[in-house]
């Protein structure tokens, strides 16, 4: 079976003066259905245009992004979900009508959707938020919901930046479990970050540096 | 309706239901907020404030009486359309400063995400800090700016969406009195921009600030 998110030869470049910077430089990486692969690196690594890239927010310059065996140029969020570090939820929108976005988007009646909102909401403990405003929650509680937002509709590929970044040790394992079982049911995950944690449910964990993938 | 009103609202009841009775939290309360104007709902905890902010601002259907956004009746529209006419015409600054912004972007690249988030054209985010005195700070990330900086940047992202009606609940809850003036004088600068501004909160110098003051009691409007 092809694995939900493939890179091939994946380049990102641009010029500054007459020097040519490459923040990441060639990286071939394949995350398995079901698979958690955490993504280490020091900051100015390239972490971050390679997970926009991942995440079908950047195209490379050079290699390819497949998802699903399939190249586009903007993956639904059936088909790789994403929490970026600046969460990108919808300040005019309520806790449960951000977290229903995708579903809708995708086309699920709205009565279907709402089950698997509450349930998505419940499962990160932020359910009792449903119908307040995102800047009436905390910011644990906003990073909480952008992973519900993301996992509500069972993705293929999950792509997620420092997702623990704003978690006490109790709601990271909240979080964390949440991943697991969404890894579980099939999703390809693929968890950016530094926290220890992380690496506790990760199958692989893999290095970039300077722009390449060092292990 | 006059041509400069943005926001109407005409016999607004909620009621709450809990477990064995039906309690009214607001009755009867009308209001009109002009263009540039700053309107102010004021009153003691449990007065219904929040109730009538969180109608007018789209988020809990009234129980009864109507609220108009210019001439859209919002009592006719769908869950869908409500959740549209939010996102391209209203806009809404927390009473927790931190939680308004996005903490890992420079002041100006969060007033950059503000417009795009809306789909709307770039502008300059120097321009739009600098009118609420908040430029210098353009390259700062909120862990870096003083809460009463944090809340004008709020103010500054939501005024730059070119909202019908901005909202605040308590916006100078959680300030010191030097910053929370500070906070009055941005939520001035945006009404005076000519946005109406409905901001609840019993803050005396904001009720000060208000070109309009409702007075809350028990859920009614009272004279002041």
């Amino acid at each position: 079976m092809t694995a939900p998110l493939i890179a091939v030869g994946v380049r990102r470049w641009f010029m500054s003066g007459d020097e040519r910077i490459t923040p990441v430089d060639g990286v071939d990486l394949e995350v398995a259905a079901g698979e958690v692969v955490v993504l280490t690196g020091p900051s100015g690594s390239g972490k971050t245009t390679l997970l926009q890239m991942l995440a079908g927010f950047q195209r490379p310059d050079e290699g390819h992004v497949h998802w699903l065996g399939a190249s586009t140029a903007a993956p639904g969020w059936n088909i790789v979900a994403v929490v970026p570090q600046s969460l990108g939820l919808l300040a005019e929108l309520t806790v449960g009508e951000n977290v229903a976005m995708p579903l809708l988007a995708s086309g699920v009646a709205a009565a279907d959707a709402q089950h698997a909102v509450d349930a998505a909401l419940a499962e990160v403990r932020v359910d009792h938020l449903a119908h307040r405003l995102v800047g009436e929650a905390s910011l644990g509680q906003q990073q909480r919901v952008a992973v519900a937002r993301a996992l509500v509709g069972r993705p293929a590929a999950l792509v997620a930046d420092e997702l623990t970044s704003h978690q006490d040790g109790e709601h990271a394992d909240l979080v964390l479990a949440a991943v697991a079982a969404a890894a579980r049911a099939g999703t390809a995950c693929l968890l950016a970050g530094h926290d220890p944690l992380l690496t506790s449910i990760a199958h692989r964990v893999i290095h970039l540096d300077d722009g390449r993938l060092v292990r | 309706m006059a041509p400069d009103t943005a926001l109407t609202a005409v016999g607004l009841g909620v009621d709450y239901r809990t477990a064995d009775r039906v309690v009214t939290a607001v009755d009867d309360v009308s209001l009109v907020v002009h263009h540039a104007q700053l309107l102010v709902l004021a009153g003691p905890s449990g007065s219904g404030k929040s109730s009538v902010l969180r109608a007018l601002g789209l988020l809990d259907p009234p129980t009864r009486g109507t609220i108009r956004i210019g001439d859209i009746d919002t009592g006719a529209l769908g869950n869908r359309a409500r959740r549209t006419l939010r996102r391209q015409r209203l806009a809404y600054v927390h009473q927790r400063p931190v939680t308004n912004l996005v903490d890992d972007l420079t002041a100006a690249e969060q007033v950059r995400f503000a417009r795009a988030a809306r789909g709307l054209s770039a502008i300059d985010p120097l321009a739009v800090l600098a009118q609420f005195g908040i430029d210098q700070r353009a390259d700062a990330r909120p862990a870096h700016l003083s809460g009463g900086e944090q809340q004008r940047l709020a103010i500054a992202m939501a005024a730059a969406v070119e909202p019908a009606v901005l909202f605040a609940d308590e916006p100078t809850a959680e300030l010191d009195r030097h910053h929370a003036d500070d906070v009055i004088a941005a939520l001035a600068q945006v009404a005076a921009s000519g946005r109406a501004v409905v901001v609840a909160s019993h803050d005396p110098h904001l009720m000060d600030a208000g070109h309009v003051v409702v007075l809350l009691r028990e859920g009614r409007s009272v004279e002041r």
